[in-house]
């Protein structure tokens, strides 16, 4: 993707991409506005497509252009494509990759690998989120703890390596893809609800080699007494971002373990529930904010961590599960503001825009039944936030939901491959007190929060948000609904049922002259069980899979 | 791997308290780690229970099929109550607060034997998109046989009987 195509490209978009040239050149300069090359488009983690064929005026005349199928269907298509010169590389259920045709649909080349058998007996089964393309290569992080690289060309493997040890750290796989920064590809691992110890782990992108290990668990002898830290959980389930200007990975951490019953692990319980700032090189610690010291609800820090420029600064826009909005300056990771998003938070009452103290922490307790809100699955689940620079709205799905909650003590070593360390004796999804669980998409400025518009849904949108140069949001709810609404106000301008819901990352590219809508379709995660409690009616949807590209004549 | 006959097991419950009424005891090579206590008589791996001696009506229902640890603590009084907390910890993530429910069916009101129970809870089960890992690698036998029984008491909760 050279600099001639680009210029080209800009004088085609016009006013939008200068404007947009000016506030990140960098991240911008080696994009292909017809690609969605990376898991959050760009490092700055918009999900945003400059594309505008489709627009306000046209989006109702979207159809179907094809439709692929991975086969499998245990816990539907959680993963974000990634297209790269018009050819979409996805990851169905059990790590099988395909290359796909953008235009046709048509299969390029497949690949499965052989799973560790031991990747049927843990919690966490068969869902990944996606594949990273880069280097000529497309990379997986495996089901059961390896980073692989397949060719970009024939999905033959280039080089695989063994990254962790299921069998003594349980749940340590990879449920995201890896990403790039730079020569480095890093990832880290799920199960910050297991007794374990969460690493992120780096390896030179092009051969495999180990380049470094960051310890998500603060081994300096403060954030943990004893050794609860040995068991502390951990990890960055999600994917980071790469500041190429000053060699920085932005990522946000899980949370600490045993969740809900913390009296082991008195301290601030680093670095759990963080946004890491960490040199790509070397794996040092360049800065960190800990959004959540000491969480004992589950407030992990893992989702997308967004930079927006405002007033001459680069900012972050990050959501943490507990219903707040974390702005931070980019350069130092202090707070500008902190806003609330959830509608029901009383796990404090209030967290302090300027310093970010927790104010009176509502904490679980052994014996005595609390109900705290939001529930572990937090105001949103993993699906990500969009931001579009032309109405510089942020898009998200939100939800209003509590869990009852009884604290209790767990014996550490009985705890299991399939096991959960959550310390409790109940844990219950409910409705906030006294009103009835609710979901919603909302429009609002990233900064202040203030609402611009917002949409109510009848049950939680799991997907995750896209919106384009063409004024228009896209966004999927669990009964296979895809929207696509007016950016500015949120009216419905086009709508389609896939027939499963979407669990996933819809995403937009340009194959052939024509600009596509590309919607992962097929409900599953574990997550909508735990939420049939406050949602009885996501009981009976169905699950599936099925990779929808939609497209106007 | 053991493999168990299927029974039908109508009544069980009333069998397994007619057990407890007349168990006595005993010590158990190899379950060295459970404590002997009155409140949770045991049944000797190589005696079955001893039940229809003594209560005739019942011996037809007996879960003789079972394996000895199996019978043993379905026969327990307080293994529902034992494997509560471990339901919660493990379980209810996927099958809600009681087993009322999540994405599975309900697990509350239903009359399943107990040995479809642990076998399905030992290598785990898969429907469509859902899936439940097996517990075999993750909780030894007992706590499987506990877990049946507390899925068993969910047959009797009050909301059953309507
Ligand atoms: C990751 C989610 C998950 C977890 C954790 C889980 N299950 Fe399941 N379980 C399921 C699913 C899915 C099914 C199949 C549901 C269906 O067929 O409707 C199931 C089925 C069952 C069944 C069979 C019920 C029937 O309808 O025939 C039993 C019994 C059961 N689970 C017990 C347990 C126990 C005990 C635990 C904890 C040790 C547990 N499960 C943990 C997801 C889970």
């Amino acid at each position: 993707m050279g600099s001639v195509r680009n210029f080209a490209t800009r004088a085609v978009f016009g006013g939008v991409l200068a404007a947009f040239a000016v506030s990140a050149a960098p991240a911008i300069a080696e994009e292909n506005p017809n690609d969605w090359p990376k898991y959050y488009r760009d490092d700055n983690a918009w999900r945003y497509s400059p594309l505008e064929q489709i627009n306000k005026a046209n989006v109702g005349k979207l159809k179907v252009a094809w439709i692929h199928q991975p086969g499998d269907i245990q816990m539907g298509l959680q993963a974000t494509p990634i297209v790269v010169d018009g050819v979409a590389y996805y990851v169905g259920p059990n790590n099988n990759v395909f290359a796909v045709d953008g235009a046709t649909g048509k299969t390029i080349w497949k690949y499965k690998p052989e799973l560790d058998p031991i990747v049927e007996t843990v919690f966490y089964v068969a869902a990944s989120r996606g594949v990273t393309v880069g280097h000529g290569m497309v990379y997986l992080g495996s089901l059961d703890g390896r980073f692989i690289a397949l060719d970009q060309k024939t999905g033959a493997v280039k080089w695989e390596k063994q990254i962790t040890d299921l069998k003594s750290c349980y749940g340590c796989l990879f449920s995201s893809p890896p990403q790039l920064a730079g020569d480095i590809l890093y990832g880290g691992t799920t199960g910050g609800d297991q007794p374990i110890q969460g690493k992120i782990y780096a390896v030179n992108a092009k051969t495999g080699e180990p380049a470094w290990t960051f310890n998500t668990i603060n081994e300096d002898g403060k954030s943990w007494p004893g050794d609860s830290g040995k068991v502390g959980g951990g990890g960055a389930w999600l994917p980071g971002v790469y500041d190429k200007k000053t060699d920085s990975i932005l990522i946000g951490t899980s949370n600490a373990a045993p969740d809900f019953f913390p009296d082991g692990r008195k301290g601030d319980n680093l670095y759990t529930a963080t946004i890491l700032n960490i040199e790509a090189k070397t794996g040092k610690l360049k800065w960190h904010y800990q959004e959540v010291p000491h969480d004992t609800w589950d407030y992990d820090s893992p989702y997308e961590i967004m930079t927006i420029e405002h007033e001459g600064k680069e900012l972050l826009v990050h959501l943490n599960k507990g219903g707040f909005v974390f702005v931070l300056d980019k350069a130092t990771g202090k707070p500008v503001n902190i806003w609330q998003f959830a509608q029901n938070v009383n796990w404090t009452s209030g967290i302090d825009p300027k310093t970010g103290e927790i104010k009176d922490r509502n904490e679980p307790e052994v014996g005595k039944e609390k109900t705290l809100c939001p529930y572990l699955l937090g105001v949103r689940s993993w699906n990500a936030a969009a931001y579009n620079p032309k109405t510089k709205l942020w898009y998200s799905n939100a939800m209003e939901v509590c869990n009852t909650v009884v604290a209790a003590p767990q014996e550490v070593d009985k705890v299991g491959i399939a096991g959960l360390y959550l310390g409790v004796s109940k844990l219950e999804a409910v409705p906030p007190p006294g009103g009835k669980a609710s979901a919603r998409l909302d429009a609002r400025d990233p900064i202040t929060g203030k609402v611009k518009w917002s949409v109510d849904y009848e049950l939680p949108g799991l997907g995750s948000v896209l919106t384009t140069a063409g004024g228009l949001v896209f966004n999927g709810d669990v009964r296979g609904n895809i929207n696509a609404y007016d950016a500015d106000n949120g009216k419905v301008l086009w709508s389609f049922n896939a027939g499963s819901g979407i669990r996933s990352g819809p995403v937009s590219y340009s194959a052939g002259g024509k600009q596509y809508i590309l919607v992962p379709t097929g409900l599953g995660s574990h997550a909508p069980g735990f939420m049939a409690s406050a949602f009885p009616a996501i009981k009976g949807l169905p699950g599936g899979a099925a990779l929808v590209a939609f497209t106007i004549d | 791997m053991r493999t168990y006959t299927p029974r039908t097991l109508a009544g069980a419950a009333i069998a397994f308290s007619l057990f407890v009424l007349t168990a006595t005891t005993l010590a158990l090579p190899g379950h060295a780690e459970v404590p002997a206590t009155p409140a949770a008589p045991a049944a000797d791996a190589a005696t079955p229970p001893a039940a229809p001696a003594a209560a005739p009506a019942a011996a037809a229902a007996a879960p003789s099929g079972l394996p000895p640890l199996g019978q043993e603590v379905l026969a327990a009084p307080d293994s529902a109550k034992i494997a509560e907390i471990t339901f919660v910890q493990n379980c209810a993530y996927c099958h809600g607060n009681q087993g009322s429910g999540g994405k599975a069916r309900s697990l509350q009101c239903r009359d399943m034997k107990p040995d479809y129970l642990f076998e399905t809870i030992s290598n785990g089960k898969k429907r469509g998109s859902l899936v439940m890992p097996p517990w075999k690698e993750s909780m030894d036998e007992r706590t499987r046989w506990q877990l049946a029984a507390y899925i068993m008491s969910l047959k009797n909760l009050p909301s059953c009987t309507k």
